[in-house]
């Protein structure tokens, strides 16, 4: 065995992605993967230009529709990047590390919350996770919307999920709706 | 009054969590607020039998397929309501709990709830019934994507998908906005993140490395 496969591997693309996942999994406190967008973006289309803008946001939108926690997005922008391998990679480096820390987590019986320490951990995880999951939209809404219409679009239903109880899924497939019939 | 803060906290999280889905009992206010500090009465799974690894893989595989846009409210559904495994109030302070570890706050409930039963192959298993089928879904999705990509149509209507999606992004942080304290300094941390992350593309470890203490530099000081 000589060291060519091994710098093969850590240059490849899907090699860079899954180490930035698994360091993003293991530190994303307060909202996870979604919080950590923007971030997620920036490498795969900013920095890297593995995934076009547009399919970044087109594996978003079909995670958010299909069944599954929401961060499986991972695994979908894994497809684009590697094939069915970065589906594969892309999900254990966003399960592994989280999980490994909460292993340890249990194992060392520290997840009492009674504290006035944790109190004040918690307490300061609210405005950071607002501020995140903000960023996040704007960044997501900066490439998604571009048209006027569009933009319309995630506004009105911006108030209607606040308004009102509708069942998101609905919301999402008259977006696909109106999209298809080229009314956005 | 001391636990207020604590309480909109829960409310918040819970409100991200319903932010993102149906008409759902998820957790709710009810449950998150002011249990957060009480005692756990014991395990609920007391005289009866343990949970098995395959059990747990089984029963968290079918969670995560019932769970559109979104799992938790339908991990409230079936841990509390339907299998009983947890209560009201050990539910909410699992999910305070799995709010202070890194990565999806459902895994973490996943685990627990599994090594509790089972040790670490209980909550393997859990974890790994979560993630395995919507993985290979995702590799399904893939492959239509890669298919399917060229056609006009398809394309439009994803992107019409994203623009509705963004939307609820957007919802989960008004939420939890909406629970941040109306003082300076909890949103001076909503503002500095917004605008680091938002706007200055600045990385994410850089943000949190700023922010996170900070922030509970703050929460810390705050007067209750």
């Amino acid at each position: 065995m000589d060291a060519a496969w091994i710098g093969a591997l850590t240059s490849s693309a899907l090699w860079q992605f899954c180490m930035h996942i698994a360091l993003l999994s293991g530190t994303a406190i307060g909202g996870g993967m979604i919080a950590v967008m923007p971030d997620v973006h920036r490498l795969v289309v900013e920095t890297n230009h593995w995934v076009s803008s547009e399919q970044f946001t087109s594996a978003f939108a079909m995670a958010q529709a299909s069944p599954g926690p929401n961060f499986l997005y991972i695994a979908l922008i894994g497809w684009q990047v590697a094939g069915w391998k970065g589906t594969l990679a892309g999900s254990i480096a966003v399960a592994l590390p989280p999980a490994l820390v909460c292993y340890a987590v249990i194992r060392l019986g520290s997840g009492r919350e009674s504290g006035a320490l944790q109190k004040a951990f918690r307490r300061s995880l609210v405005p950071l996770s607002a501020g995140l999951l903000l960023a996040s939209g704007w960044v997501l809404a900066n490439t998604v919307d571009d048209s006027w219409r569009a933009a319309l679009m995630t506004i009105v239903f911006v108030v209607v999920l606040l308004r009102t109880r509708v069942h998101p899924l609905w919301l999402i497939a008259l977006g696909a709706l109106l999209g298809g019939l080229g009314l956005l | 009054m001391p636990d207020s803060n604590a309480g909109a906290a829960g409310d918040a999280t819970d409100e991200t969590a319903v932010a993102n889905q149906a008409p759902t009992p998820a957790g709710g206010p009810g449950a998150g607020r002011g249990n957060a500090g009480k005692p756990t009465h014991g395990k609920p799974t007391d005289g009866k039998p343990t949970i098995g690894p395959l059990q747990l893989f089984i029963s968290f595989s079918l969670l995560t397929i019932s769970g559109f846009g979104g799992v938790l409210p339908f991990a409230y559904r079936m841990l509390v309501e339907k299998r009983q495994w947890l209560d009201k109030t050990e539910f909410a302070e699992l999910f305070a709990i799995a709010q202070m570890m890194p990565g999806p706050p459902i895994l973490h409930i996943a685990q627990i709830v599994g090594h509790r039963d089972s040790g670490w192959r209980g909550g393997a298993a859990a974890v790994l019934g979560i993630i395995t089928v919507p993985t290979l879904l995702m590799m399904v999705l893939g492959l239509a994507y890669h298919q399917l990509g060229d056609i006009a149509a398809f394309r439009k209507a994803l992107s019409g998908m994203s623009a509705a999606a963004v939307a609820l992004i957007i919802v989960m942080g008004i939420k939890m906005a909406v629970a941040v304290p109306r003082r300076v300094r909890p949103w001076l941390v909503v503002v500095l993140a917004f605008v680091l992350l938002g706007l200055a593309h600045v990385s994410f470890f850089i943000v949190m490395a700023l922010l996170l203490p900070l922030s509970f530099w703050f929460a810390w000081k705050e007067p209750r």
